[in-house]
């Protein structure tokens, strides 16, 4: 039953580039995964996921039907993978534990992997991805009620996520207890992916592919995503946004955010920022 | 209803009313067991055996369908008819028409010139959406979401189902439509039903042309005709509730079914863009492959 490793983070914070590590770290081919093929392709939202296990229309269904739905179609998903395990990515943050009963429970969960990047860059990134302003970025970054994918009018094909700032998002994750995490920082990932991937398969008790590292790296690496993106398209791009993968660099946020935005993010989030080391 | 007379203790708005003659199905309130006896495939909130299905919706109600001729509904307290009535006319009515030998296909359906042309594809591909922007160039609607195809003497034929479309807020301010007289399909559900502009189809139609829809990032339309394997494949993954073929012990029929439907028609694999502006583009293009 406990066969979910967890791949969650705040949106645009280096998801995507984790599961195409461990994608092809796992991988025994000599070319690269492709980016609509990745571990986590299992998303906690996706409508489809609903749709796989409960065999009905989603798309008539209230949100509060399918959120009561999710966390038994987890359980499916557990007992449907008890013996290989399962990756699945989530956006979600741990607060809807409390709210919607037990959708990230230990019960499900075998471990979990949280990646975290500067708010400073995520604003940036996300803004893009949403095709909102910066300033609309930054403030729902700290919104405590922030959702994610609820459409007014329209259909979606995720079910609404609740994120919450994104101070409480980090702390919700990193606080966890209840099964071990592993906690990935994004700039650490950029700067020394060697050391980092070693650690991570240390934590997933992957070691015997320590000599996949170097290949995994550059098959994952930021032009192959991007040029993979620009030939064959990326399913997972919004379509507000023209590039999913942007520049995957870090200290962007210093040509891009005005004075102002950047005081407002670190008003919102000198705390967790601190303590994460992004001050 | 998809030829069928129905006897519902549920108001249906959407039905003809009137028939004369023994009801093929009747819907009623009743007791839904919470476990269905010797279920042989279960999923999250549903159960089935042969000639037996059991959904189970939380905060709604059970419901059961049997023998291909009666509808239970256990609601819960405070459900109300909308919510009932979307999981009848949906999983309810597609076991159903499984049960009845039909071929179920997850599709809208417009008649072309007498033709029944149908679009297929996953929720929110846009299915309704089409058949709408061809209603609105004068061809009406065969049926929205489910088309319940029966073969007679080897042919198959689509017979009219439910008479409305249920079209996104989103998509109605697109298109401009101008029917006034819509309804929420349920509270808090931003999905209008929409009556018909034309009279409704009153006679089953031949499908000669089935368009399977995704959505896609990019900007253009993209439309492929497929065939050989992948168009049967094509055709057996758009089966209304496909899930529940092998529990309910019709996958052997089922599959003969496409396989006839397959030497029927047509099908077309088309990639439309996320946003919703390209409807009526889209509408011109599948127009331009029929009359091609």
């Amino acid at each position: 039953m406990k066969s979910i490793t967890w791949l969650a983070s705040y949106p645009k914070s280096g998801n995507t580039w984790l599961r195409a590590l461990i994608s092809n770290l796992i991988s025994e081919n000599d070319e690269p995964v492709s980016i609509n093929n990745l571990v986590g392709n299992i998303d906690a939202s996706n409508k489809k996921l609903i749709e796989k296990y409960v065999g009905l229309e989603v798309s008539e269904m209230t949100e509060e039907e399918l959120q009561k739905l999710r966390p038994k179609v987890l359980q499916f998903l557990a007992e449907e993978n008890e013996d290989g395990g399962v990756y699945v990515k989530i956006h979600d943050s741990r607060l809807i534990r409390e709210r919607m009963g037990s959708l990230i429970s230990p019960n499900v969960t075998k471990n979990g992997v949280y990646i975290l990047r500067n708010p400073l860059d995520v604003a940036v990134s996300f803004a893009d991805h949403q095709g909102w302003g910066i300033d609309k970025m930054v403030e729902e970054m700290g919104n405590e009620d922030f959702v994610l994918d609820r459409p007014n009018t329209g259909f979606n094909n995720r079910i609404p996520q609740h994120l919450a700032s994104w101070s409480t998002h980090v702390m919700s994750w990193i606080n966890t207890s209840d099964f071990n995490l592993h906690i990935v920082k994004y700039e650490d990932l950029t700067r020394n992916p060697t050391n980092e991937i070693a650690k991570l398969l240390s934590f997933l008790d992957l070691n015997h592919l320590s000599s996949r590292t170097e290949l995994a790296i550059k098959f994952s690496s930021f032009n192959q995503l991007a040029e993979q993106e620009s030939m064959g398209g990326f399913n997972i791009r919004n379509h507000h946004s023209e590039k999913f993968f942007r520049s995957g660099k870090s200290g962007v946020w210093k040509q891009e955010l005005t004075p102002n935005q950047i005081d407002s993010v670190r008003g919102d989030h000198e705390e967790v920022m601190r303590l994460m080391g992004y001050w | 209803m998809n030829g069928w007379n129905v006897i519902s203790e549920i108001e249906f708005l959407t039905l003809q009313t009137g028939f004369e003659g023994k009801p093929d199905i009747t819907i009623e309130f009743g007791n839904v067991p919470e476990e269905l006896d010797g279920a042989v495939a279960k999923g999250v909130g549903f159960q089935i055996k042969p000639n037996h299905y059991i959904l189970n919706i939380d905060g709604t109600g059970r419901f059961m369908a049997i023998n291909g001729n009666q509808i239970f509904i256990d609601a819960v307290n405070g459900a109300n008819e909308e919510d009932i009535v979307v999981y009848v006319l949906g999983s309810a009515f597609g076991a159903i028409a499984h049960q009845r030998g039909l071929l179920p296909m997850h599709a809208s359906s417009v008649n072309y010139k007498g033709k029944a042309i149908l679009f297929s594809g996953a929720s929110g591909t846009g299915k309704s959406t089409l058949a709408k922007a061809f209603e609105m160039k004068g061809y009406p609607v065969i049926c929205d979401d489910m088309s319940a195809i029966y073969f007679d003497n080897q042919v198959g034929m689509v017979h009219p189902g439910d008479p409305r479309l249920k079209l996104w807020g989103d998509v109605l301010t697109e298109i401009k439509t101008e029917d006034k007289d819509r309804r929420r399909v349920r509270d808090g559900l931003e999905k209008f039903f929409l009556n018909h502009l034309h009279q409704i189809v009153p006679e089953p139609v031949r499908p000669t042309n089935v368009f399977i829809l995704h959505k896609s990032n990019e900007v253009e339309i993209t439309i492929d005709e497929i065939r050989g394997k992948e168009k049967f494949h094509a055709l057996r993954t758009n089966v209304y509730r496909a899930r529940l073929v092998n529990g309910l012990g019709v996958s052997k029929a089922s599959f003969n079914q496409i396989e006839k439907l397959n030497k029927q028609v047509k099908v077309y694999r088309v990639y439309r863009p996320t946003t919703t502006s390209k409807v009526l583009a889209l509408a011109n293009e599948i127009q331009k492959i029929l009359d091609n």
